[in-house]
């Protein structure tokens, strides 16, 4: 019998049975130190050609643990919720400077009701089975926006893509060769670019969502009881999930609310879809839904790395200009689009320059 | 019980606004809980996000909590209110919110029944229900006691009162069967 309470006795000719009844190796399972952890996983890199086996014990164990989870990795994500709670209120207190005692109360009671909502979030990305599935990790090209208000991402075929808040989205590692996919969590605005031969798909959750060139707002926080839909231009189409079959198709200017909940099989399309015309503001008469997006941007007689700056922060994207020359050119307008590049595209419209994306930054040249 | 005190001076500190005396509690209490927990529910994704909420919940209402004597039991019933809540969500979803009395009342599940419960590939629930069946009764005891209830080899010999050689290679052969089986 080997000694059963450390890793000492295991060999690299070990059988899978005197793997899976050492103490060492189940509290590996259960992540209950990082020794233990850290041990195991260097003695299993020098033996690759046991990987197998490893990973068969490791699966017996966890089948007979009934899936307690790893405890190191869980307090990762209690620690991390906990850090991303505080950097949240505390950023909340310091934008608002409470000039009246009597508000004080009423700011606390809302800090409290964010920062829980924030929480679950959280909590939910790293916990949603979908992102841990073991065919989906490090493949993909995952852009998230974190704390920013607004990131915005233009991939390599011209599609423009503007995260909101705590929101990502991951790539399908084909998709620069055509494959055109990904996985949105939380809330994007899409200008996809027209390609008839190669559709444009946005997995969420609970519904997928099959474009040909069109812009269109997709606000799907896993957390939420539902997620929307809205079109601004182009078509749409909404597959259901839970229940395969079920679809609606978007016209302009409608939105679709679906029920995440819904999970009764016979549910029909009109009970888990509800469509209904964009509400535009009354001010602006652009939809409310893309409202977190559009920069209006009132420029009098300003140079155009002036409005790079600008843009840049509302976009979330770095916009570097190249040549000096460039930068003392001057605009006036008053612009509302809803991507950089439409923004851009304006501008040029008026005194001429050139734009190209490298590596996700946009270079403006002479 | 040293457990026992060691536990209320983690909770005591926390209140107090230690942070690392929260994780202490945590480390300390993360697989009582989630054992409890996996018996109301055998949904381990559930449990283990309640857990986690739990216990932000505790870190946001720190400064508010009281003494409490039995540390482990106020966590538990948190627990289990935070599950219950989850589930009369989904449940009121699924327009069967009528259920949630009974479920107070229901007997909580079995080692058996949890590990067949959380698996959510069929073959492998069919392979393990034939599996379970074919171990004796005291084999199950036996990997109930080690890989769920997280006992060492001293410990399930003192209780069982056998050797530890003897617990041991009744695992072993259970596992061995196991391992057969579930190919």
């Amino acid at each position: 019998m080997v000694n059963v309470n450390t890793m000492v006795g295991i060999k690299d000719d070990f059988c899978i049975e005197e793997l899976i009844c050492c103490e060492s190796f189940q509290q590996y399972c259960l992540g209950t130190s990082l020794a233990d952890q850290i041990l195991w996983d260097e003695w299993i890199e020098k033996i690759p050609h046991r990987k197998t086996d490893f990973e068969e014990a490791k699966k017996i164990v966890n089948i007979l643990n009934v899936k307690q989870g790893s405890r190191l990795s869980q307090i990762k994500d209690l620690k991390e919720g906990i850090k991303y709670r505080n950097a949240f209120v505390e950023k909340i207190e310091l934008g608002t400077e409470p000039n009246l005692n009597h508000k004080r109360a009423y700011l606390k009671y809302t800090i409290g009701i964010a920062a829980a909502i924030v929480a679950v979030l959280f909590l939910y990305f790293y916990s949603n089975p979908y992102l841990k599935d073991k065919n989906t990790p490090n493949i993909f090209k995952h852009y998230s926006s974190g704390m920013a208000v607004r990131r915005t991402i233009i991939l390599s075929d011209g599609t423009v893509i503007t995260l909101a808040k705590e929101s990502s989205i991951q790539l399908d590692d084909a998709y620069d060769t055509g494959k055109r996919e990904l996985w949105l969590t939380g809330e994007a605005f899409f200008d996809v670019k027209h390609d008839t031969a190669h559709p444009f798909i946005v997995h969420t959750s609970f519904n997928d969502v099959k474009v040909l060139g069109t812009t269109f707002n997709i606000k799907a926080y896993p957390n939420s009881k539902t997620t929307e839909t809205s079109l601004i231009h182009g078509s749409v189409r909404i597959d259901s999930k839970s229940n395969p079959g079920n679809f609606v198709i978007l016209k302009p200017n409608q939105k679709v609310v679906s029920n995440n909940q819904s999970e009764t099989k016979d549910e029909s399309v009109t009970k888990e879809y509800k469509v209904s015309v964009l509400q535009t503001d009354s001010f602006s008469k652009k939809p409310e839904e893309t409202k977190w997006i559009r920069s209006r941007l009132d420029i009098d007689n300003l140079p155009l790395s002036a409005i790079a700056q600008k843009l840049q922060t509302w976009y979330g994207i770095e916009v570097l200009i190249a040549d000096e020359e460039v930068k003392d050119y001057r605009y006036s307008g008053t612009f509302e689009n809803e991507t950089i590049v439409k923004t851009l595209e304006a501008l040029q419209l008026s005194y001429p320059f050139k734009f190209e994306i490298e590596n996700n930054k946009i270079i403006i040249k002479k | 019980m040293l457990f026992e005190e060691d536990v209320r001076s983690y909770w005591d500190k926390m209140r107090l606004g230690d942070k690392q005396a929260l994780f202490e509690l945590y480390n300390n209490m993360y697989f009582h809980l989630i054992r409890f927990g996996l018996k109301i529910n055998a949904d381990d994704e559930l449990v283990k996000d309640c857990v986690n909420q739990v216990f932000l919940n505790l870190w946001d209402k720190r400064s508010r909590l009281n003494a409490v004597d039995n540390v482990k039991s106020y966590l538990m019933t948190s627990l289990k209110r935070c599950m219950l809540d989850q589930l009369a969500y989904t449940d009121k979803m699924n327009a069967a919110v009528s259920r949630m009395g009974a479920e107070e009342e229901r007997a909580e599940l079995s080692y058996e029944e949890i590990m067949i419960a959380v698996q959510q590939d069929d073959e492998l629930k069919h392979k393990l229900q034939l599996a379970i069946k074919q171990l004796t009764p005291r084999q199950m005891e036996l990997i109930q006691l080690k890989f769920f209830e997280g006992l060492t080899y001293e410990q399930i010999a003192e209780r069982s009162s056998q050797t530890v050689k003897t617990a041991y290679n009744t695992i072993y052969d259970a596992i061995k069967m196991l391992k057969k089986l579930l190919k």
